[in-house]
């Protein structure tokens, strides 16, 4: 009996601690947020159970993996879902001799038999479906090994390739797929998945909590869900300090999550610390600009953060002569270059801001 | 007989003395069941490890304190072996994946995958356990130094045994980890304490050594200790080593202007006296023999950049924040440090520096 | 018009019938029956194309064989006085470059001197006499994969019986894999069990053909016995100190006994050499005989022979010059004045152009260049010039990878040190040789040091730039005054203080004795540290204490210890950090423990950051940024 107990409190802390992302992935195609245009043809084709090969590509936590999970599952039901399906991903071992053995081992598996239930209500297509996320980040070799594979195997199998720059997919494997581009979601679609999921975790949250998520997640909306999560971790463990028995019954009691947690999780400098630094650049007193890029340093922000924001506040300050702005963005790219390359944070933080002063 | 960086380290989240909202938040994590990823950054010297052990101690109790070290071997498949040190209690283990070399992917993923299983057997036969925390913690260090491809397979890892381990990353600084993970793991920034903090410790222990002053007032030891921190660059460790030693020279210590020379660290003389050499003579002759200097720091492990970084802030301060000099000396630096970056010897670019440095400040 | 050269020799050949009677006529002094036997066969049917000049006219006597007859005369004397046992000597060691006649030298005589001792073997059937049965040679390749390391100790061991009626020479010139760590030791280690046993020995001969800076390894430190491959990083101190061995330093051979040699085989083959115009050929020996090396002269004689009728060249094309190492940085930091042309753009295309056709180690020489730009006109020209040079020196860095890195930082050099405004008479300073692998030398020592600090006071929570930067400085002055009077040495730094390092103006070889020296002070200081730290029941003594043997002499072994970096790496050592961190750990878990930490793992860590490595793992761990100096 005790085990039972044991087991069922695992399953339960198992679904706790699974991440918001996959709790709120869409179950079908009609709640992947936004993509209008992806989602209609695809509907289609789920009325003609004719799957292409397709290869999905756009920014990251756009809905590309969401929504071919989600067509997966009208495709086969919850029950062939597992035996239909297989997913790779990128940080699997991902040698070309691995890929073409799993695919040849899964694929080789004949199509398990659809049951009556299942044929009543999903379409059932007698074909597998092969899911390669991330893969841009599969040399070239293995990529065109998969061609092959590819076509050796079109009879039982149907392949979705995910990835995030299509110009790395080669020309060979793209022309065998139709793509499909999945592009940043407009605001008001994440916008109303982000309240969703407020709602539905009995969150409580300062009102314009959801427009800064979105705003640090640049219409990732995976980042801004898990941001969301951590902030609501932190925030209810401040609230119940001690009981982590009875958390289900107190949810009522979580503490507020406000812009500036939001803020502190993604790492994201506060506006007032950054606006100083705004002006004391355009100030231009080289001490000052030494001091507090220091004081930057030690307050252990990182340079490249700085310079992401820095970007924005100057890109989307059109009180800036253009002229300027162009200068300004040559160094943004210099610097952003030379930071890439494991340099030195302070020495590259004070160099950009120097220059900046410089261009003023 | 430890060192006092040793013998004052707090224990316990309690004993912390400074950012306390950080510490509280830390405290409620470590309090309730579910505990996620952490990336804890800041400048070295700040505290990060200290909280991090606190945190632990929060977690399991005065068992965590029990460290071995045990010495793993690795062979790479060019069949070289690799040695690095792991550092473990009952509920942690600790590692420093520089050690590794590029091989780090592989053996952070064996050895996670190792501590995943063990800890899977450990919980389906064991319900006695009383420990109400079933992970255990992965402390990986200078995180930002791990390849590109470890991080992406740590990635992985941290979904794929997320119900048995946590990993806690550390690292100086954001830049060089990559957005998957800075988006998985709850991130915990650790800034630099403030002077006064520091003033306050280093009070506090002036008090329980005992020590004396002179003069003894309270104003003359509260701007020793700020300067103390100022001159260790708000790095703590660095602060207790040195305000330790200043202790040592002689029975009271006095308070004047002489007193940090004392105990200024001998590789920053040295490249402080190197920067002053260049301002004062601007020759060919000088830039060689600046590089007998160069070799002197570079054949004793001062990292290059450390040394680049050192001189052209030295450099700056002797000219005074003379705008145009230390706009041009400060754009040059970070040519040079990107070529320390992908070059294969420093002493090229740190003498190029030099002779740019003396160039510049010779018009 | 022949006879413009001064060079008597040259006139004899090159001028008529009259001279090669006198060359046959010293042939049939020599008393070389064999030979001329040979000789005559060869002459009246084609020479067989198979048989190369080389094999053709190996010595068979010792007279035959082209070197100094004082150098021969010394080593016949020891050799002889090795095969009759009325000397101490249990080892002669022949060192010298390529192509000296070391190896030719000794395998004739072994047949002269051990025919003569024990002539009883010879005279039944002497058709069953073969050269070979006078020496024995060792040979690697027979045997592979397993117990490589223990092949040679076996191969001695059998040895050790070919005496009396059995007697032989035992030659060694292929050496075992002495690139790996341990089998290098095991060579030593069997070498000096030879020279301590008290039985009757046959002679042991080992030919050392010594390779210094432009080996195979070209990218490597070559402190190391890796791409120096001499004498002393071969046997090490131990052997070459003791009384049993003798060491015979052989010279390039001198140009006069090459010719002797060479002008014996032109003549022989006359019917080759026919075709050729005199002069071509003596202009063609000038340069092959400049080499010193004997056995590439015949061998690129022959070729060009051979093919002179197709190609009318007389250029010395499988001539091997070596420019010097110093002459080609010369080079390039003063130009060059032996081009005939006047046009000062074109000498400089010409000399950037012959310091690259002969010197490939670019690493290497952009090195010297940063180390000698300032020595051009002693350091008295503008500014920016040095800045141009090193701004181009720090790019052809980045593009090492590159193949004509080459090229923009010996010609970036040359142009600007060209164009270097300078006043008056220039005077230069003397060349050197760049100090970088000197203060990588002192860098893995320092940084062994500082991880052995990290070993014994258990700091592994500390990264290694905080104990070098941080404790380095202030740990040693901590302690000193804590342990007040009773610690002696008066001031310190983890890793030894700091030293300045000046380049040397030869090419250095790695002195032993001086690093020695240099470490006392530090070391003692260090050793005083852990005996005070553990009686003091400082950090985790009960642990450390189970290991008697790593607390009562921690450092003593690395004293004994010759040199970190001669790839002398002391067993004990090794042996004893790993007692020592077996002994931190409580229970044994898995089969990844310290048992399995081999000297040769150590070592590969301690040269990670070669820069020079060829391995691109390597590469990556130093673009990496970490190990890099």
């Amino acid at each position: 009996m005790n085990r039972n107990q044991r087991l069922a409190k695992y399953e339960q802390e198992r679904i706790e601690h699974t991440p918001w992302v996959e709790k709120y992935r869409p179950k079908n195609l009609d709640e992947v947020a936004s993509q209008e245009h992806t989602v209609k043809i695809l509907k289609k084709t789920l009325e003609s159970a004719n799957l292409p090969h397709m290869l999905f590509y756009g920014p990251p936590g756009t809905g590309k993996t969401s929504t071919i999970l989600a067509l997966a599952k009208q495709l086969y039901g919850p029950r062939l879902f597992k035996s239909r399906v297989l997913e790779l991903n990128a940080s699997d071992e991902r040698g070309i001799s691995i890929v073409r053995q799993k695919v040849k081992n899964f694929a080789r598996l004949a199509v398990s038999n659809a049951s009556k239930e299942d044929l009543e209500n999903y379409p059932c297509p007698p074909y597998k479906l092969i899911i390669l996320d991330e893969a841009d980040s599969m040399t070239n070799d293995a990529q065109s090994a998969l061609r092959r594979t590819i076509e050796n195997y079109s009879g039982v199998t149907r392949f979705c390739l995910i990835c995030n720059y299509i110009t790395r997919i080669i020309d060979p494997l793209s022309s065998r797929c139709s793509k499909f581009r999945f592009g940043l979601l407009n605001n008001e679609n994440a916008l109303s998945r982000i309240k969703y999921i407020v709602e539905k975790e009995n969150l409580n949250v300062d009102e314009d909590v959801p427009e800064t998520l979105l705003s640090i997640s640049n219409g990732d909306l995976r980042k801004a869900i898990t941001f969301l999560q951590s902030a609501s971790r932190l925030s209810f463990a401040l609230a119940n300090p001690d009981d982590s028995e009875d958390r289900m019954h107190v949810d009522e009691e979580h503490g507020k999550i406000t812009k500036s947690a939001i803020q502190e999780i993604a790492g994201i400098i506060p506006d007032d610390i950054l606006k100083r630094l705004v002006t004391i650049i355009e100030k231009g007193n080289t001490r000052e600009i030494f001091n507090t890029v220091q004081e930057f340093i030690l307050g252990g922000w990182s340079a490249q953060q700085v310079l992401d924001q820095l970007h924005d506040s100057y890109v989307m300050n059109h009180s800036l002569r253009p002229e300027l702005k162009n200068k300004i963005a040559l160094v943004l790219f210099s610097s952003d270059c030379k930071l890439n390359s494991g340099t030195d944070e302070h020495i590259q933080l004070l160099n950009f801001c120097l220059q900046v002063a410089k261009a003023f | 007989m430890s060192l006092w960086v040793d013998k004052y380290r707090p224990k316990k989240l309690d004993q912390l003395s400074y950012h306390n909202g950080l510490t509280e938040n830390l405290k409620a994590l470590a309090s309730t069941g579910d505990f996620p990823h952490l990336l804890v950054y800041g400048p070295p010297g700040s505290g990060k490890k200290t909280r991090i052990y606190g945190t632990l101690y929060e977690l399991y109790g005065p068992q965590v304190e029990k460290l071995k070290i045990d010495v793993n071997t690795f062979t790479t498949t060019s069949n070289r072996k690799l040695e690095f040190n792991v550092l473990s209690s009952a509920h942690h283990l600790e590692i420093t994946p520089s050690d590794m070399g590029n091989n780090d992917r592989v053996v952070i993923q064996d050895l996670l995958k190792d501590v995943a299983s063990v800890e899977q057997v450990d919980f389906s036969n064991s319900a006695k356990s009383k420990s109400k925390h079933r992970f255990k913690v992965v402390i990986i260090n200078e995180a930002d130094s791990l390849s590109k491809d470890a991080q992406a397979a740590l990635r992985r890892t941290m979904e794929k045994y997320s119900a048995n381990i946590r990993l806690i990353l550390v690292s100086n600084t954001t830049s060089g980890i990559i957005a998957p993970i800075k988006s998985r793991t709850l991130l915990v920034r650790v800034p630099a304490p403030s002077e006064t903090d520091i003033a306050d410790i280093l009070s506090g222990i002036a008090k329980k050594e005992g020590l004396k002053f002179k003069p003894d007032t309270d104003n003359a030891k509260q701007e020793l200790f700020r300067n103390i921190a100022l001159h260790s660059e708000k790095n703590l460790r660095r602060t207790l080593l040195c305000f330790e030693t200043l202790s040592m020279q002689s029975e009271t210590i006095n308070i004047d202007k002489n007193t940090l020379s004392l105990v200024s660290i001998d590789w920053e003389v040295i490249i402080a006296n190197l920067a002053k050499s260049i301002v004062a003579n601007k020759s060919v002759a000088n830039i060689a023999k600046s590089r007998v200097v160069l070799y002197e720091l570079l054949s004793h492990c001062i990292p290059a950049r450390t040394i680049l970084k050192r001189l052209l802030f030295d450099l700056i301060s002797l000219n005074n924040y003379n705008d145009n000099i230390t706009q041009e000396l400060t754009e040059y630096a970070a040519l040079f440090d990107e070529r320390l970056s992908l070059g294969q010897k420093s002493i090229f670019h740190l003498e190029g520096f030099v002779a740019r440095a003396m160039l510049i400040l010779d018009k | 018009m022949l006879n413009r050269n001064n060079d008597d020799d040259i006139v004899t050949i090159s001028s008529s019938d009259e001279s090669n009677e006198l060359i046959s006529s010293d042939i049939e002094n020599s008393e070389d029956v064999i030979r001329v036997k040979r000789l005559k066969v060869e002459q009246d049917s084609e020479i067989k194309p198979s048989q190369q000049w080389i094999q053709t006219y190996q010595p068979n006597s010792a007279k035959d064989v082209c070197i100094n007859p004082q150098k021969l005369k010394e080593v016949r004397n020891i050799l002889d006085h090795m095969i009759n046992g009325a000397t101490d000597t249990k080892l002669l060691i022949l060192s010298g470059p390529a192509g000296c006649s070391k190896s030719t030298l000794v395998k004739v005589l072994a047949n002269e001197l051990i025919q003569r001792k024990s002539p009883a073997r010879f005279m039944f059937g002497a058709s069953t006499y073969e050269k070979g049965n006078s020496y024995t040679e060792y040979s690697e390749q027979s045997i592979e994969g397993t117990g490589q390391s223990n092949h040679f100790s076996e191969f001695l061991m059998d040895s050790k019986y070919r005496t009396g009626s059995n007697l032989s020479l035992i030659l060694i010139e292929e050496l075992p894999n002495i690139y790996n760590l341990s089998t290098l030791l095991n060579f030593r280690q069997s070498l000096m069990e030879w020279l301590c046993t008290s039985e009757t020995l046959p002679p042991l001969v080992v030919c050392l053909t010594e390779v210094e800076l432009q080996g195979e390894n070209k990218y490597k430190d070559y402190f190391s016995i890796e791409n120096s491959l001499t004498v002393e990083t071969l046997f090490g101190k131990d052997i070459l100190n003791r009384h049993q061995v003798k060491v015979v330093r052989f010279k390039p051979l001198a140009s006069t006994f090459m010719k002797k040699t060479l002008n014996n085989i032109i003549n022989r083959e006359r019917k080759i050499f026919a075709p050729i115009p005199k002069k071509s050929v003596q202009e063609y020996l000038e340069g092959i005989i400049s080499t010193g090396d004997i056995r590439s002269a015949i061998c690129n004689l022959e070729i060009w022979a051979r093919q002179y009728k197709y190609t009318k060249s007389t250029d010395e094309m499988y001539r091997e010059v070596r420019l010097d190492f110093f002459h080609a940085i010369g080079k390039i930091i003063f130009s060059s004045s032996n081009f005939e042309t006047k046009d000062t753009n074109e000498i400089d295309c010409l000399s950037v152009k012959e310091v690259q056709d002969h010197n490939d180690n670019i690493p290497l020489i952009s090195l010297s260049l940063l180390e000698n730009y300032p020595i051009y006109n002693d350091s008295s020209y503008e500014i920016r010039t040095a800045v141009n040079i090193t701004d181009y020196l720090s790019i052809g860095d980045l593009l090492t990878p590159v193949d004509s890195h080459g090229d923009i930082v010996l010609r970036s050099t040359r142009h600007y040190l060209r164009r270097a405004n300078c006043q008056g008479k220039r005077r230069h300073g003397t060349l050197k040789f760049p100090r970088h692998f000197k203060a990588m030398r002192e860098y893995r020592k320092i940084e062994s040091q500082i991880k052995l600090f990290m070993q014994r006071t258990g700091n592994f929570q500390l990264s290694f730039n905080d104990l070098n930067l941080l404790y380095g400085y202030y740990a040693p002055q901590i302690y000193m005054k804590r342990f007040g009077n009773s610690f002696r040495a008066k001031s310190w730094r983890l890793g030894g203080s700091f030293k300045e390092i000046y380049p040397e103006t030869g090419i250095p070889i790695p002195d032993e004795q001086e690093d020695n020296s240099s470490l006392d002070d530090n070391d003692s200081a260090f050793r005083e540290l852990f005996e005070k730290l553990s009686t003091n029941n400082c950090i985790s003594t009960s642990e450390v204490s189970d290991d008697e043997s790593s607390l009562s002499d921690p450092i003593e072994s690395e004293d004994s210890d010759d040199d970190v970096f001669n790839d002398s790496i002391d067993n004990s050592r090794i042996g004893k950090l790993v007692a020592f961190s077996r002994s931190q750990t409580h229970e044994a878990k898995g089969t990844e423990r310290g048992s399995e930490i081999s000297i040769g793992g150590k070592e590969a860590s301690d040269t990670e950051e070669d820069v020079f490595s060829s391995d691109p793992e390597l590469n990556d761990i130093i673009s990496s940024g970490r190990y890099k100096i």
